[in-house]
């Protein structure tokens, strides 16, 4: 697959510029980092990682002091849509339409090719009877659906979103994410998010770069991540009498009691060093003919790949 | 100018009278502080002037006023409108959108001086009505005064932009904005033509200085001054070098608020 995004060597330092304060922050660090085009590439990092610095060097709203962003999938600077200050990205006081109708001309769409790509953003977006409210009546979802909107309007190639979701109720933020999946499905659009919400990213990303301290810390597809990040954890629950009668023989495995809610029932997480050594923990508990209520393996979550990915505990490359 | 550029043209009309619309109450206070503060001062002058000023006084307040008024129109709608963006968070959605930022800037003080235009007409009409005196402009001083009232204002345009530039930068220029717009009394109000020549060399330089003079004279002799169109020659000069200079400045500031990162900031 072409790349979208090609980024080599691209640092970024704020220094400022009084004389009595030449304090300076390295944003961006020798960035590395290659996104595929038509696929949601998702941009981790705590706060001041220097995610927002690279979204918007990719944008040109930030000079690199080094460093290149090319888009080699198109050979020139992509339609650009962005959403990088989320529902402020709108003016309040214009209607949905009015909004619409300004952001669409300054991108140079015509009126008549504008008004039925509007109709179907707003119906996408569940926006279509609110289109003559201005915008400060709006709910803050509703803004910062809007503003998906509006940099959706003249079909950009690339749609870069800071933070598309934060602040938003779990609704909101579970229908913009499944539009934006909806996005990529169907117009083969390439997506840049920044998030901090690791649960955003497991849930739209095909590919995420972690980033610590100006730098890509770990790249790769979620899944080979999953798999990088693969510990053998399961989780049984069975009845409390049977716990007691084979709790002598579980001892010589790892493993740890959880709250359970259910009365009666016991829940378990073994800790095993590969998925083999599971098989002698089955045969034991079948000799004791324990029924168990749950069986089920856990898969490290993106937020815990996140958590140690940027505590250094794993670093990329290891 | 291409279809592109006519587009934001009709963008930048529509929006800005969107907005006015939504909040009429806005523009007619507006309007009413500016009413009021020209009666405090006519009042207050005739006052002092012991119960009565000329007609010839009486006009040139009104033309200065008037004009003092346009100006203020022409500084704002570059300084203000950029620190407003950035406030609400709107600047570099307008970057990102737009082919170009300085030409945008430059549309919307188009469409600001145009709406401007009928405001300063509906405040000239009201201080003629409250002063009881009529600006009598003859039809063969229409055009020359349409000239030198354009280019004046184009001149504080250009100033407009050089404070819209710094606030790109700096962020917070209202204070510089509001010094500013008051020495612009100072070419308003007072009669230059009492200043030593050079010194009247110097000063008319300044935007909009020698456009004042000049409708001045048109007022005060019968028909058009000898030197008319050779002192619109020179306000045409000193407009093109504060538009340039003004865009030239934002250009460098546009580059270092990207150097610096701090586009969006407010």
């Amino acid at each position: 697959m072409a790349l979208a995004v090609q980024i080599e060597g691209l640092s970024k330092r704020y220094q400022r510029r009084l004389p009595w304060d030449s304090q300076s922050t390295l944003a961006v660090d020798g960035l590395e980092l290659n996104i595929p085009q038509g696929e949601i590439f998702g941009l981790l990092g705590s706060n001041g990682a220097g995610k927002t610095t690279t979204i918007k060097m990719i944008a040109g709203l930030v000079m690199p002091d080094a460093g290149r962003v090319s888009f080699p999938a198109w050979q020139r600077r992509p339609q650009l849509g962005a959403v990088l200050e989320g529902s402020r990205n709108l003016y309040w006081r214009l209607s949905v339409w009015e909004n619409i109708a300004y952001f669409g001309e300054l991108k140079g769409v015509y009126m008549n090719a504008l008004r039925p790509q509007a109709d179907e953003l707003l119906e996408m977006f569940g926006l279509a009877d609110k289109r003559d409210r201005p915008a400060q009546t709006l709910s803050r979802g509703m803004q910062q659906k809007l503003a998906v909107v509006l940099a959706l309007l003249g079909e950009p190639e690339l749609l870069l979103l800071d933070e598309p979701t934060l602040g938003l109720d779990v609704s909101s933020s579970l229908t913009i994410q499944r539009l934006l999946r909806q996005l990529v499905r169907e117009r083969g659009l390439t997506i840049i998010v920044t998030t901090h919400q690791m649960e955003v990213a497991q849930a739209i990303c095909r590919r995420v770069g972690i980033m610590k301290a100006g730098r890509i810390a770990l790249e790769d597809s979620i899944d080979s991540l999953v798999d990088l990040f693969q510990r053998w954890d399961y989780v049984l629950r069975m009845d409390e009498p049977a716990y007691r009668m084979v709790q002598r023989d579980l001892q010589e495995y790892e493993y740890e009691e959880l709250e359970e809610q259910r009365p009666g029932q016991v829940s378990l997480r073994f800790r095993m060093p590969d998925n083999l050594a599971v098989y002698p923990l089955m045969e034991l508990l079948a000799a004791y003919r324990v029924q168990l209520t749950q069986f089920s393996q856990e898969q490290p979550t993106l937020e815990e790949i996140f958590v140690k990915v940027t505590d250094g505990s794993r670093e990329a490359g290891e | 100018m291409s279809t592109r550029w006519l587009k934001v043209l009709r963008a930048e009309y529509l929006r800005e009278l969107r907005t006015a619309l939504r909040y009429p109450m806005e523009i007619g206070t507006g309007l009413l502080v500016m009413f009021l503060f020209f009666a405090g001062i006519f009042f207050g002058a005739r006052q002092i002037a012991g119960g009565s000023i000329s007609t010839e006084n009486t006009e040139m307040l009104m033309i200065g006023y008037c004009m003092w008024f346009f100006a203020i129109i022409a500084l704002n709608a570059m300084s203000v409108d950029v620190e407003n963006e950035a406030r609400q968070g709107t600047l570099e959605q307008v970057f990102i959108c737009a082919p170009a930022f300085l030409p945008v800037l430059w549309i919307r003080a188009l469409v600001k001086l145009t709406y401007g235009f009928f405001t300063v007409l509906l405040l000239g009409l009201s201080l003629q009505l409250l002063t009881g005196r009529w600006l009598a402009f003859q039809a063969a001083d229409i055009l020359p005064g349409i000239v030198a009232i354009v280019l004046s204002i184009a001149g504080i345009t250009g100033l407009g932009l050089l404070l819209g530039a710094l606030s790109l930068v700096l962020k917070r220029v209202g204070q510089l904005s509001s010094i500013i717009q008051f020495s612009l009394f100072i070419p308003a109000f007072s009669d230059l033509s009492k200043l030593s020549p050079a010194v009247q060399g110097w000063v008319s330089h300044f935007p909009f200085t020698r456009g004042i003079m000049l409708l001045r004279s048109l007022l005060e002799s019968e028909s058009l001054p000898e030197s008319y169109w050779s002192q619109c020659g020179m306000l045409l000069l000193d407009t093109l070098a504060f538009a340039i200079i003004g865009s030239l400045v934002f250009l460098a500031m546009e580059r270092l608020a990207k150097r610096d990162g701090s586009l969006a900031h407010y």
